[in-house]
C-alpha cells in the first residue's frame, strides 16, 4: 500500500515551523511543491547563498563557518523524511529524494570527502569529532605499550596538546617542539624524532596563526624514522588544497563545522588503507553478534559459533554506532558546493584578502604573526589595545576572534570581499 | 494547542485506566483519546499510518524539528536576535532535563554520540583487562554490545555471557558468574528483543556486594518507563536519543555516578585544552605557573570528546519539553494501556507472546505462527512494527491511540 502522497510535503513543516527565517524561506516555495531544491551557486552568488554575510562583517570562519541557506533547507527536507519515512522504507514507495535519504547519503559523502583530500572512500571513517579521530589513531597504534614516543608541537591544537599532556602524565613519552617566531622548523623535529617515535602529530593549518605546516618535510623525517604522521586538518580541509598522499599524511581527521561548511558532532577520519587493522588496531569492536542457539533459532547451524562474531573490515572498523545523519546529509550539500567551486578557487579567493590585511594591518599597529606568503585564509595579528579593539569591532559589527590576551584571528571565506577587509582596517585605524 | 495538551495532561492517567478497564470488560470498546490529539498531531508519520515502532526509531515530531531549525538559524545567520541564546540555553538545559528523567544531576551527564560510544567510555575507563578483572553480561544485552565484549574477549578480556532461559535472565545465573574480580556487570535494562525488564536493583545489590559496578543500556528504557538510576543501583548508563527520547541519531547521553567520575572511570578521551605560559605566547611568563598549564574538567564533561551534534540536542530539548509537560508517569500509563490491549486481544494461537507478563515496558514481542503472512498483513494495512528474525515487535508511544490498536488487531486477526 502506498502512503498518503501528502506525506512528503511542506504542509506539516509550515504548520509547525517556529524557525521564522528558515520557515519563511520555505514559505516562498509554497505552491511550487515539485520544484527541485535550489543548488548552491558559485563564488559570485556566495553572499546570497550564505546569509550570514548580510548580518555584519563575519570573518570568523576558523571558529565556525556559517551554513548556507541550501544546507539549511536540506536539513529541513531530511527532517521531513525523519518525520514521515524514517524506517522500513523498503515497504513503501518513496519519493526519489526520500530514497536518497535512506542511508543519509553516507556513501556519497565519503566519496566526496575522499576526493577532497585524495583518498579512497574505503580510507574514510565517520566519527564524532576531530578529537575522537586523533584518539582512535593514538589508541590504535598502542604507542605507550610499545614504549614508543609521540612528537608534536605547540602549534598543534590546544586540545590535542592537552590530550598528550594527560597521556604524558600517565607515562607516555611526549615531545613537544616549540615554534620559532610562529613557524615550524623541520630541523627542530629532526632533533627529537628517533627510532622509537611512533607518531608525529601536527595541525596542518594552525588555528593560532593559520600557518600551513611544512608537512612534507616533517613527514619525510617521520617516515625515515619509521614513524607515522597524523594531521589535524580541521582548519585546512576545504580551505587549502590537500593531497594526503603527496603530503605524506598517514592519518587525518576533521569535523565539518569549519571550512567544510557543515555541522558539529560529525567528523571524518582518514586512515591510510594499508595501515588499517594492522598499524591502527580498532579498539571498540563495532558490529553486532548473531545468536546461533535455541530459542534464538529453531535449528542451530552446527558449522557456526553459538555467538557469531562479525568484525568489520575497512574504515568501518573504527566506527561505533550511529552518527548524526542530519549532519551527514548537510555535508552532501556542502561538499558538492566545495567541489563545484573548487578548493583552488576558494583559496585563490581568500589570498588577496589576506594579503591586503597583511599589508595594511601592520601600518595601523597590528603586527602579523602569520608568515608572509602563507597560503591559508587565516591571518593573526597582535592587538595593541585589546579592549579598545573589542569595542570598535562591536561597534562596526565585525566578528573575528580575539584571544590569548592580545591576538586577533581573521579568517575569510567565500562570502567575504574586499569591502569586508577594508571595513576591518577602517574600524581599527 | 497548549490547552489541548493540558487537557491531555489532566486526563491521560484516567484514560489509561479506562482503557485497562475496557479490556477487562469488553474488547474493542475503547475510550477515545481525543485529548491526546494535539500530541498525536505533532508526529506527522503517526497520523499518516499506524506507527507502532518506537523501539526502532521515533518519527520526528514537528516540535523537535523546530528546535533543530532554530539551531540551524543560529548556524546560518549568527547569534543575534536570541538565536545564540537559544542554542546555548537549550544545550545546557537538555542535560538537566535528561537528569530529571533518570534522577541524576546535570553534572553526572555527558553528551555522547550514541549508546555504544557511552558504553565504550565506561569499559575503557574501568581498565578491566589491565587489572585482571572480568565483565559479566548476558545474551539479552544489545547485540552490538555483546559484539564488543566478544571482541574484547578475543583480545584477552575475561568476559562471561549468561544465557536467558525462556527469554528471561535468571538472577541466580548472574550471581553465580559474578565474583570478586568482576569489575562490571553490563546489562540492557529493557530488552530490545522482548521488552523484558532486568531486575536491576537485585542485580546491583549482588554486584556492589562483590565490588563490581553496574552499567545499563537504557535506550529502550529512558522515556519508555519511569526509571531512577539511584533507586535501581545503576552506576553508569547510556542511550541514544532517537528511540523513546523522540530525538535524532548521532546524539545521546551518558550517565556516570558522580563519585565514580575520574576515579573508578578514568576519562581517556581527554577533552580539555592547555594554555601557554612562555614567550611569544605571553610577553612575560608567569613564574608561578607551568609552561603549559591545564585543568581537567571536573564533571561528566570529562567524558565528552570534542563537539557534539548540537542541532540534535536543540531538537532533544524540545522533545523533553513535551515529555515533561505530559509527565513520564502519564506517558507510561498511556503506552501500557495500549500494550495491555495487544497482549490481551491478539490471539495466542497465532501469536506466541515472548514478553513475560511481568514485564511492564511498552515493548511487546510475538512469534507469529505465519511470519510471512503477518508481515504481508501489516504492510497491507500500512502498519509499521519491527519484524526481524522470527519475531514481531510492537512498541506504541504517546502518538498512538486505541484506533491504531484496533487497526493492528483487525489486520492481524
Amino acid at each position: 500500500m502506498k502512503l498518503n502522497p501528502m506525506r512528503f510535503n511542506r504542509r506539516s513543516l509550515l504548520k509547525g515551523g517556529l524557525a521564522v527565517s528558515v520557515a519563511s524561506q520555505l514559505a516562498c516555495e509554497q505552491g511550487t511543491e515539485a520544484a527541485a531544491p535550489l543548488t548552491l551557486g558559485d563564488l559570485n552568488s556566495a553572499r546570497a547563498d550564505f546569509p550570514r554575510s548580510t548580518n555584519g562583517v563575519y570573518m570568523n570562519h576558523a571558529s565556525q563557518h556559517p551554513v548556507s541557506i541550501q544546507t539549511a533547507r536540506v536539513m529541513q527536507r531530511y527532517a521531513d523524511y525523519l518525520a514521515n519515512d524514517c524506517t522500513r522504507a523498503e515497504w513503501y514507495e518513496l519519493s526519489e529524494e526520500a530514497k536518497t535519504f535512506a542511508d543519509a547519503r553516507k556513501k556519497e559523502v565519503k566519496q566526496l570527502f575522499g576526493k577532497l583530500i585524495n583518498a579512497k572512500p574505503q580510507e574514510i571513517a565517520f566519527c564524532l569529532s576531530t578529537t575522537v579521530g586523533e584518539n582512535i589513531v593514538a589508541n590504535g597504534i598502542a604507542i605507550q605499550e610499545s614504549r614508543g614516543n609521540v612528537v608534536t608541537n605547540d602549534l598543534h591544537y590546544s586540545s590535542c596538546l592537552y590530550n598528550y599532556k594527560m597521556r604524558q602524565a600517565q607515562g607516555l613519552d611526549v615531545r613537544i617542539v616549540k615554534h620559532k617566531d610562529w613557524q615550524l622548523d623541520p630541523a627542530d623535529f629532526e632533533k627529537v624524532v628517533d627510532g622509537n617515535t611512533k607518531l608525529v602529530a601536527l595541525t596542518l593549518v594552525s588555528n593560532v596563526n593559520g600557518l600551513l605546516a611544512p608537512v612534507k618535510e616533517l613527514a619525510e623525517i617521520a617516515h625515515r624514522n619509521g614513524a607515522y604522521v597524523y594531521a589535524d586538518i580541521i582548519q585546512a580541509c576545504g580551505a587549502v588544497p590537500i593531497d594526503v598522499k603527496a603530503m605524506g599524511i598517514d592519518f587525518a581527521s576533521c569535523s565539518t563545522y569549519k571550512w567544510l561548511m557543515g555541522l558539529r558532532g560529525f567528523a571524518y577520519l582518514y586512515v591510510r588503507e594499508d595501515l588499517q587493522g594492522t598499524v591502527v588496531k580498532p579498539t571498540e569492536f563495532g558490529g553486532g553478534v548473531g545468536f546461533n542457539y535455541q530459542p534464538w533459532v529453531e535449528t542451530p547451524d552446527p558449522s557456526k559459533d553459538e555467538i557469531t562474531y562479525n568484525p568489520k573490515k575497512g574504515p568501518s572498523q573504527y566506527e561505533v554506532g550511529n552518527v548524526s545523519s542530519v549532519a551527514c546529509v548537510c555535508q552532501y550539500e556542502a561538499l558538492n558546493f566545495i567541489e563545484r567551486v573548487g578548493v583552488d578557487a576558494i583559496q585563490a579567493h581568500a589570498t588577496p584578502l589576506t594579503a591586503y590585511l597583511q599589508e595594511e594591518m601592520p601600518k595601523i599597529g597590528y603586527a602579523s604573526i602569520t608568515p608572509k606568503g602563507n597560503r591559508s585564509p587565516i591571518t593573526t595579528f597582535r592587538v595593541p589595545d585589546p579592549k579598545e579593539a573589542e569595542r570598535r569591532l562591536k561597534e562596526a559589527k565585525i566578528e573575528v576572534t580575539l584571544r590569548f590576551g592580545n591576538q586577533m584571528r581573521v579568517a575569510v571565506s567565500v562570502m567575504n570581499n574586499q569591502q569586508d577587509a577594508e571595513a576591518l582596517v577602517k574600524a581599527l585605524a | 494547542m497548549a490547552i489541548n495538551r493540558r487537557q491531555f495532561l489532566s486526563t491521560a492517567g484516567a484514560v489509561a485506566a479506562t482503557s485497562l478497564a475496557s479490556c477487562s470488560s469488553q474488547s474493542g470498546a475503547s475510550p477515545t483519546l481525543s485529548d491526546a490529539a494535539s500530541v498525536r498531531e505533532k508526529f506527522p508519520r503517526a497520523v499518516q499510518q499506524v506507527y507502532l515502532d518506537s523501539a526502532a526509531h521515533a518519527p520526528l515530531g514537528t516540535h523537535t524539528r523546530s528546535g533543530m531549525e532554530k539551531y540551524m538559524d543560529f548556524h546560518m545567520y549568527g547569534g543575534g536576535e536570541g538565536r545564540g541564546q537559544y542554542a546555548s540555553q537549550s544545550t545546557r538545559e537538555v542535560k538537566a532535563q535528561f537528569g530529571r528523567l533518570i534522577n541524576a544531576k546535570p553534572s553526572e551527564i555527558a553528551f555522547v554520540q550514541n549508546t555504544k560510544a557511552g558504553e565504550d567510555i565506561i569499559v575503557n575507563g574501568l581498565d578491566i583487562q589491565a587489572s585482571g578483572g572480568n565483565v559479566v553480561t548476558n545474551d539479552q544485552h544489545y547485540a552490538g554490545s555483546i559484539h564488543s565484549y566478544v571482541g574484547r574477549k578475543k583480545a584477552g578480556m575475561d568476559v562471561r555471557i549468561i544465557r536467558a532461559k525462556d527469554w528471561v535472565i535468571d538472577l541466580n545465573d548472574m550471581e553465580a558468574a559474578i565474583d570478586s574480580k568482576t569489575k562490571l556487570v553490563a546489562i540492557t535494562l529493557v530488552s530490545n528483543v522482548n521488552g523484558h525488564i532486568q531486575e536491576a536493583k537485585a542485580l546491583a545489590d549482588i554486584a556492589h556486594a562483590k565490588g563490581a559496578h553496574v552499567y545499563a543500556d537504557i535506550i529502550q528504557a529512558a522515556g519508555a518507563i519511569p526509571m531512577d538510576v539511584k533507586a535501581l543501583g545503576i552506576d553508569f548508563a547510556a542511550c541514544s536519543n532517537y528511540k523513546w527520547l523522540q530525538g535524532c541519531r548521532g546524539s545521546g547521553f551518558l550517565y556516570v555516578r558522580e563519585d565514580l567520575q575520574g576515579t573508578v572511570v578514568k576519562d581517556l578521551l581527554f577533552p580539555g585544552y592547555v594554555r601557554f605560559n612562555y614567550p611569544p605566547w605571553v610577553d612575560a611568563a608567569d613564574p608561578g605557573k607551568e609552561a603549559m598549564p591545564f585543568t581537567p574538567p571536573d564533571d561528566a564533561g570529562r567524558y565528552e570528546p570534542g563537539n557534539t551534534a548540537r542541532e540534535g540536542y536543540c531538537g532533544q530539548y524540545e522533545s523533553f519539553k513535551l515529555m515533561e509537560e505530559i509527565g513520564m508517569d502519564k506517558i507510561f500509563a498511556h503506552n501500557m494501556a495500549l500494550v495491555d490491549r495487544i497482549r490481551k486481544e491478539l490471539p495466542e494461537s497465532k501469536y506466541e507472546c515472548i514478553t513475560p507478563a511481568a514485564a511492564r515496558s511498552p515493548i511487546i514481542v510475538f512469534i507469529p505462527a505465519d511470519y510471512a503472512g503477518a508481515e504481508a498483513k501489516l504492510k497491507q494495512a500500512n502498519i509499521q512494527a519491527t519484524m526481524t528474525g522470527n519475531r514481531l515487535r510492537i512498541s506504541p508511544n504517546i502518538y498512538n491511540n486505541d484506533e491504531d490498536i484496533d487497526k493492528l488487531l483487525n489486520a492481524l486477526a
